[in-house]
């Protein structure tokens, strides 16, 4: 452990010090014009800065982080590098939960709960409709992942049905932001939303570092091992889910983050879950604060940060498929 | 220990009445598609069983705990197939892991490691990626991984089917090794009978019978007549100093066997 964490000690520095730089850099720069010297030295200003900047930037790192993360375990959990939460429904299962909540006029501390709920309850019909569909009983990947498409690509249709009926123009600007996902008037109380429900994932999946290195290898290895390895299974994609769902709660669909950055992590310090899992939790910080100082900062009216990840990510993502193919050639 | 199959009938019908003993190797072989894998697979307890029990030193196998289970097998799947990047000395070092407790991992495993690393002569390859290794490097990863699991039986399912001569007989070389340093007992699947000449007069070896039957036989026993049988192609020894090979008799190709 000691070693491991010596080896890579230069790159937790060489993040770290790009986490320092964007968070001041995201607290001095923003949609009002705002610096940081200008913020404290006026009472007003500073309520603007208190209440309004500093909240959103620390969602945004707390956001990366989760994304970042639930990516790396849905990864390991499938053994497939191309994976991510969006795929068993769980983003697009929470973002109807939210949006049926955010529709009945119900909002605060529900909206994770509702979230939790409905894309808990989507991941898991997926597996059980894979699990049904095989009659083995085994996990087959192939047909996990196939049911995990048609299933959110339902969803999504559910979500459109839901758009196109919207009560009123206020709820329905508010659902297309959020679905577009955005970091724009989030507050402490949705820090602690995702702290609540995210935090504990994190660590626990931390803990579980070594049995994210477990799941990667041949599940019948394993079992004749005298492992649990359906078990491991549902325990981490739990994890994962809590940790994905607490985010599309009070952000939106934010995707590609909990694809790109585990690849980026992986090709870069290898792929024990003990070094991954903490420097894709810092890439995935870095990443939303970097994407957020730019939505807020490059044009007048502010970009909706799922968007502009979404130009950024599809051609990173090209990127990282290109490299993979050629390795495995 | 003994392990022992009796009354037995797998999934695909092979009926199978034979014990398996410490400090032996056992060869299971048998032609293609006869049931072979399954077999190895239900002994393990990967599959169920139609009919019949397996028990280990007179204790039923479905009623062992799974600590107790990791202490009687280890198995070498035929394709150790990996998609995600991890060091190989991370690989072996987690054969040891049998529990799903998260802080139990102590400072011995690393030794441990390095120990079976070293046996197995691959020690050159711990820091580089699992799924980068060819072929040959990984049937050794993987076995080094089963040795690191101190299991009393290494169950082996065709993993020499795609070395280069020189890896076979390092490979062969390493599982003789096992059993005669370490007393454990192995189960080979292999499509080389030619592995059946290095063993001793009283390994084992396991034939899966067109009848879809086990035959059980030592290998002082073992005949040009019984692999012709097994393999239903006519089969001849050849004989030098330097040992024993099996090809196929050409002339007597037209009689039936």
């Amino acid at each position: 452990m000691a070693i491991i964490i010596g080896l890579s000690m230069y790159k937790y520095v060489f993040l770290t010090v790009i986490f320092v730089l964007l968070f001041f850099l995201s607290i001095n720069y923003g949609g009002s014009d705002l610096s940081l010297a200008e913020a404290l030295s006026n009472e007003e200003y500073a309520e603007v800065f208190w209440d309004i900047r500093l909240p959103r930037v620390l969602n945004a790192i707390l956001v990366g982080c989760l994304l970042a993360v639930s990516g790396v375990a849905f990864q390991a959990v499938f053994q497939n590098p191309l994976v991510s939460p969006d795929l068993l429904g769980a983003s697009s299962g929470a973002a109807l939960g939210t949006l049926l909540l955010l529709m009945c006029g119900i909002s605060g501390l529900w909206l994770p709960l509702g979230a939790l709920a409905v894309g808990g309850c989507v991941t898991l019909i997926c597996v059980t409709v894979a699990w049904l569909i095989n009659r083995r009983g085994r996990f087959n990947q192939l047909i996990l992942i196939l049911t995990g498409i048609l299933i959110s690509s339902l969803i999504v249709s559910f979500i459109n049905i839901l758009h196109y009926f919207m009560p009123d123009e206020g709820t329905l600007l508010g659902a297309t932001g959020f679905l577009m996902g955005t970091l724009n008037g989030l507050g402490y109380r949705d820090l602690m939303i995702q702290g609540v429900f995210g935090g504990p994932a994190l660590v626990l999946m931390y803990i579980f570092a070594r049995k994210l290195n477990l799941l990667v290898l041949p599940s019948e290895v394993l079992e004749v091992q005298g492992i649990n390895t359906r078990a491991l299974f549902i325990f981490i994609l739990i994890l994962a889910s809590v940790a994905s769902c607490s985010t599309v709660a009070v952000a939106g669909i934010i995707g590609w983050v909990s694809l790109i950055i585990p690849n980026f992590a992986r090709m870069w310090a290898g792929g024990d879950h003990r070094t991954l899992l903490p420097l894709s939790a810092i890439m995935g910080s870095n990443f939303v604060l970097a994407a957020d100082l730019l939505s807020r900062t490059v044009t007048d009216v502010e970009i909706p940060i799922g968007i502009l990840i979404g130009i950024i990510g599809a051609p990173m993502f090209l990127v990282i498929m290109a490299r993979n193919i050629r390795w495995e050639a | 220990m003994i392990v022992n199959v009796s009354g037995v009938c797998t999934l695909n019908n092979v009926r199978a009445d034979f014990s398996l003993s410490s400090g032996k190797i056992h060869v299971i072989i048998g032609s293609n598609g006869s049931g072979k894998t399954t077999l190895l697979k239900s002994v393990v307890g990967l599959l169920p069983l139609r009919e019949g029990k397996i028990t280990i030193n007179e204790h039923d196998f479905g009623q062992l705990g799974r600590r107790e289970l990791s202490r009687c097998f280890a198995f070498v799947p035929q394709f150790f197939n990996v998609s995600l990047p991890l060091p190989v000395s991370e690989v072996v070092s987690m054969g040891e892991v049998n529990s799903v407790n998260p802080f139990s991992f102590t400072r011995d495993n690393e030794e441990k490691t390095k120990r079976i690393l070293e046996e197995c002569g691959i020690s050159h390859l711990a820091d580089r990626m699992i799924n980068q290794l060819s072929g040959g490097e990984l049937a050794l990863v993987s076995l080094a991984r089963a040795l690191m699991q101190d299991s009393d039986f290494i169950m082996l399912d065709e993993v020499d089917a795609g070395l280069d001569l020189k890896r076979k007989d390092d490979y062969y070389g390493l599982i003789l090794k096992t059993v005669s340093q370490k007393g454990k007992g192995v189960a080979v699947i292999t499509h080389s009978p030619d592995f059946i000449f290095m063993l001793r007069d009283d390994d084992v070896v396991l034939a899966v019978t067109p009848e879809g039957t086990v035959e059980r036989k030592y290998v002082k026993d073992v005949t040009e007549a019984f692999l012709s049988y097994v393999y239903g192609v006519p089969l001849s020894f050849i004989k030098s100093e330097a040992g024993t090979a099996l090809a196929v008799n050409r002339q007597r190709r037209d009689c039936c066997c």
